[in-house]
């Protein structure tokens, strides 16, 4: 059954990288120049979506277990609405090139997670639920100053940027925009992979797990710290993509029933495979559709037919 | 080898333990009694740094090791001491039986490393002295509460300290399982040189099973006794200490304890 999942959801990879040519078949008939231009956008945004599901899909499952709650997602310490707020603050007051907006992206994520975990040890217990409330805190803070931009900006050019951005989309790679992130993530989730056995020793409770030895305070840090950088090098360069890293890694524990490095590969590929058959879908339609769109619209279905097939079983 | 407690005190704001000082024996399991709220859980959480607390818990070594004071050593050191096994597994997220028992080898692995094939089989061979090997493969959330205890208890054989503190370990199983885990404890400690503490609800169960018996109550030590040793009169009366008039009585070499009318 394992197995099956595995290849189907390899199989899909596969399917979709290879759907490309196929999309090309109009470009055939066309100039060997066209046909190379579009490889080198085509290609580049395969791989993208690719890494990126595999990249959201993993930290994910991170989050999920980190925060013992199956429900958790990468939103739940201002990832997202962090990269949001250094995306807008880019497009107002910078004026920046994509590679700015990227780069301010990568900033606003990473300072608004870093201001949960200051927030969580300024209260002096740093236990989960410290944690989540320092993070709906700052969700709140970064929602607040996100709305404040969109109200002083343009409405007939910024704002409309700043929307574009926030619901996601992979129509702007190219192939220079992907090694840094790429590094970035890659590193990321190689250690993650590294030390998967250990953070199963935070779904212990914080007194069970010390008594084990475990230091549960900097472990948690440590892996937090790991999966918001993969998340921010894919979203400053992708923007926001919903639903993924709630979906992949939710779905691949309910199947595997496990948590392993086998469910956090799992938990990846369907990331992969939600993104790509996402991303095929927002370009094949007359105007590019933002790629988040069609992952909740894909993926929540998906979602309650396991649940209903589980239920059943 | 002797773990002596001095003056111990434990407590969040205030303390709940005052000033409390035992002495434990290896190759003796000893049993902590009090009503509800006297601070056994308290005590022994004390005991392994997760409460604040102050004054010292000296282990004396057999072979004419150094002493050391157990109140100094770091968590991850304390871990290699000393297990503890909750009334209550926390553990919330789905895994193989065998899984949660390798958890016990983490305060000796190094930090960059995984669980090997000889970690396996000790974990399978600890999981066998508890009666679970059947359920190596099974997932330890689906496990009945007592289930669950057992295998924890088989995460505690794999940890092998010296010293083993459980709150509660017969709480949540039937009688059988019961007497079976009493068993397991005594003859882990009494084989293996091991100092046992239990909080224990039952005192017959601790007379029956345990070798010294700690009697607490409102954060204070109230009295120690020696079932095997002490008359029943003078355990009558320290029982009654906690539990009102009890009478202790003896038959079938099973102690007997019964509530005397007022």
């Amino acid at each position: 059954m394992t197995a099956l999942v595995f290849t189907g959801a390899a199989f899909f990879l596969s399917l979709c990288t290879g759907k490309y040519p196929l999309s090309l078949t109009v470009l055939f008939s066309g100039n060997e120049a066209a046909l190379r231009v579009f490889q080198t956008l085509r290609l580049p945004r395969t791989v993208m979506a690719l890494c990126a599901g595999f990249c959201l899909g993993c930290a994910g499952m991170v989050y999920q277990i980190i925060f013992q709650n199956p429900l958790a997602s990468p939103d739940i310490i201002g990832v997202s609405s962090g990269a949001s707020v250094g995306a807008a603050s880019a497009i107002l007051f910078f004026h920046a090139s994509p590679a700015g907006i990227t780069g301010w992206a990568f900033a606003g994520a990473l300072s608004a997670v870093f201001l949960a975990f200051a927030l969580t040890s300024l209260t002096g217990q740093k236990n989960l639920a410290t944690m989540v409330l320092s993070g709906i805190a700052v969700n709140a803070l970064a929602q607040s100053v996100l709305m404040m931009l969109k109200f002083t900006a343009d409405p007939e050019k910024e704002l409309a940027s700043i929307e574009y951005w926030i619901m996601g989309s992979l129509g702007s790679i190219t192939a220079s925009k992907i090694p840094v992130p790429l590094i970035v993530s890659a590193s990321g989730i190689f250690l993650l992979f590294f030390f998967c056995q250990k953070m199963l020793l935070l779904s212990l409770s914080d007194d069970e797990a010390r008594t084990l030895g475990v230091p549960v305070t900097l472990l948690r840090l440590f892996l937090l710290s790991l999966a918001t950088l993969v998340v921010a090098a894919t979203v400053s360069v992708t923007g926001l993509i919903s639903f993924i890293g709630l979906l992949a890694p939710h779905t691949a524990r309910l199947l595997l029933k496990t948590n392993g490095r086998t469910t956090l590969f799992l938990s990846g590929l369907l990331g992969s495979a939600l993104l790509l058959t996402a991303d095929l879908i927002a370009r094949s339609t007359a105007t590019e559709l933002p790629v988040s769109i069609l992952t909740s619209v894909l993926g929540a279905p998906f979602l309650l037919w396991i649940l209903f097939r589980e239920g059943r079983t | 080898m002797k773990l002596e407690v001095t003056g111990f005190s434990a407590g969040y704001k205030k303390p709940i333990v005052s000033n409390v000082s035992f002495t434990l024996r290896s190759k003796t399991l000893t049993a902590l009694l009090g009503p509800n709220g006297c601070g056994k859980t308290t005590l022994i959480k004390g005991l392994c740094h997760l409460i604040p607390s102050s004054g010292s818990c000296m282990l004396l070594p057999d072979n004419g090791h150094a002493t050391y004071n157990l109140m100094q050593l770091s968590s991850r050191k304390l871990a290699q001491r000393i297990s503890y096994i909750p009334q209550k597994s926390s553990l919330c997220a789905s895994m193989p039986v065998l899984d949660a028992v390798l958890m016990g080898f983490q305060p000796f692995l190094p930090l960059l490393s995984r669980t090997g094939k000889s970690h396996r089989a000790a974990a399978l061979s600890a999981l066998e002295t508890v009666g679970m090997q059947d359920f190596a493969a099974h997932d330890f959330c689906t496990l009945s509460e007592g289930q669950k205890q057992l295998c924890i208890l088989a995460r505690t054989l794999v940890q092998n300290t010296d010293i083993l503190f459980l709150d509660e370990p017969d709480s949540a199983l039937d009688y059988p399982n019961r007497n079976k885990i009493l068993n397991i404890l005594q003859n882990i400690v009494y084989d293996n040189n091991k100092v046992g503490l239990l909080i224990l609800h039952d005192p017959c169960t601790a007379l029956n099973h345990c070798n010294q018996l700690l009697l607490m109550k409102e954060g204070r030590l109230v009295g120690s006794v020696y079932p095997g040793q002490d008359s029943e009169s003078v355990l009558s009366k320290a029982l009654s200490r906690l539990y009102g008039p009890v009478q202790v009585f003896r038959q079938h070499n099973q102690f007997f304890l019964y509530p005397l009318q007022q």
